[in-house]
């Protein structure tokens, strides 16, 4: 799974430990979780310190329940900001590489980013924030809103056929056949409550973009997670 | 000595040349410690004289992220030691907001309590002490049961909801990239 460590990303996302290991001494502890392996940062630094490898948790302490954390760039809605993209670029929403602020739809557009990973295993947009990421929005979506022609943040790599509506996606590689190709285990009634879900937030306009509170309540997510029994 | 706990204290090891630059490859950037951003931490060490160094949880633009034993109620948490200045400051007031409005927070990590340390040059670096959790997984997360990645998913929303019906927007993790921006922008401007 390509994803990386900033927009809501899978690095705020923090799993709770099944059980506890406080009542153990540190030498049981690193038998579980192993022994820090680090490096000296020298002695030339104001105060001792040293360079430690992170840790890696092993996947059978962890529970079910899931945290979101990271509050380190949360800003009010409608608060402007003087970088608007922001990387990892795969799970930034497309109106902010067009001048947009970030807001609680950005958000949303970044949520379904991280189910569409957690749901089919993989990111369904890639690249660096440049051509390659808005191909990967049109090859899947569709053209961009015609509006936001000649605005992308990075004028060297655009291309005027992402605005043009003439053009239709090709079916063998729009979002529907991802879903298809990534989870072959689906039926087929699945797949479109899937698709039906990632189209609602998936949206290019961030006014016509599903809220959170709407996506609880809507039907086909709400199947999903009754497929599933959560 | 630091204190440590039974008779053979292990503060981990210390890898040989060859495992250096694997290490480094993975780690925070060593010149944020030059620069004073990042609070040099020894395995081993005790902060605000209760809270034992054990492992590094992760680390971020901001901030790194330490395992820590608090010897004073004899339980695990996490300490996220800032670097120092308003943009370290920035997520204890954001916690303190959200503990403050937003109604159901068991989705969300907000600090159990702060403190500050001493840092270099007459600098401070906020720490938050936060619940013990496994840090992001990754690739990892793929390794789970379908299910336990779907409850995810809506557990994930029922937080995200937490903040936006408070009118906040997450935005993200802050990655090193993002003190690379705002240096290149200042620099511009």
């Amino acid at each position: 799974m390509l994803i990386q460590s900033v927009d809501l990303n899978e690095g705020a996302l923090m799993w709770e430990m099944r059980y506890s290991l406080a009542e153990y001494d540190t030498a049981t502890k690193y038998q579980r979780l192993g022994r820090p392996k680090k490096v000296s940062l020298g002695d030339y630094l104001w105060k001792r310190g040293e360079l430690v490898q992170q840790v890696t948790i092993p996947l059978d302490l962890l529970g079910s329940k899931l945290y979101l954390g990271d509050f380190g760039l949360t800003i009010k809605d409608g608060t402007s900001v003087r970088i608007k993209q922001q990387a990892p670029y795969c799970f930034c929403a497309p109106e902010r590489f067009h001048g947009a602020d970030p807001s609680l739809a950005s958000d949303m557009w970044s949520y379904m980013c991280l189910f569409a990973a957690l749901y089919l295993g993989n990111n369904v947009f890639y690249g660096n924030g440049g051509g390659s990421t808005a191909f990967s929005w049109v090859e899947q979506l569709g053209a961009m809103p015609e509006q936001w022609k000649g605005r992308f943040w990075w004028p060297e790599e655009v291309n005027d056929a992402w605005y043009d509506h003439t053009t239709t996606p090709d079916p063998e590689r729009d979002l529907a056949a991802r879903i298809a190709r990534m989870r072959p285990d689906t039926s087929q009634a699945e797949r479109e409550l899937v698709l039906s879900v990632m189209h609602k937030a998936f949206c290019y306009l961030p006014e016509h973009r599903i809220t959170a509170e709407q996506l609880l309540q809507d039907p086909s997510f709400r199947a999903i997670i009754e497929i599933y029994q959560c | 000595m630091v204190p440590q706990d039974g008779d053979c204290p292990d503060y981990g090891e210390f890898v040989d040349s060859d495992e250096e630059g694997d290490i480094e490859d993975v780690s925070e950037p060593l010149e944020r410690y030059d620069q004073g951003l990042y609070y040099p931490v020894c395995i081993g060490e005790v902060l605000a004289g209760r809270y034992r160094i054990e492992h590094k949880l992760g680390w971020g633009g901001y901030s790194t992220v330490w395992m820590a034993h608090d010897v004073q109620y004899r339980k695990d948490v996490a300490l996220k030691i800032m670097i120092p200045g308003e943009k370290g400051e920035y997520e204890y007031q954001i916690q303190n907001e959200i503990l403050r409005t937003v109604r159901d927070t068991s989705n969300l990590v907000t600090h159990q309590g702060s403190f500050l340390l001493p840092g270099h040059g007459g600098n401070h670096h906020r720490v938050l002490v936060l619940p013990l959790l496994s840090p992001s997984l990754g690739y990892r997360a793929m390794q789970l049961p379908v299910t336990t990645r779907v409850s995810a998913v809506k557990q994930l929303l029922v937080a995200l909801k937490g903040l936006h019906d408070v009118g906040l927007v997450h935005r993200g993790t802050p990655s090193p990239a993002i003190l690379v921006l705002d240096f290149v922008f200042q620099t511009k401007c």
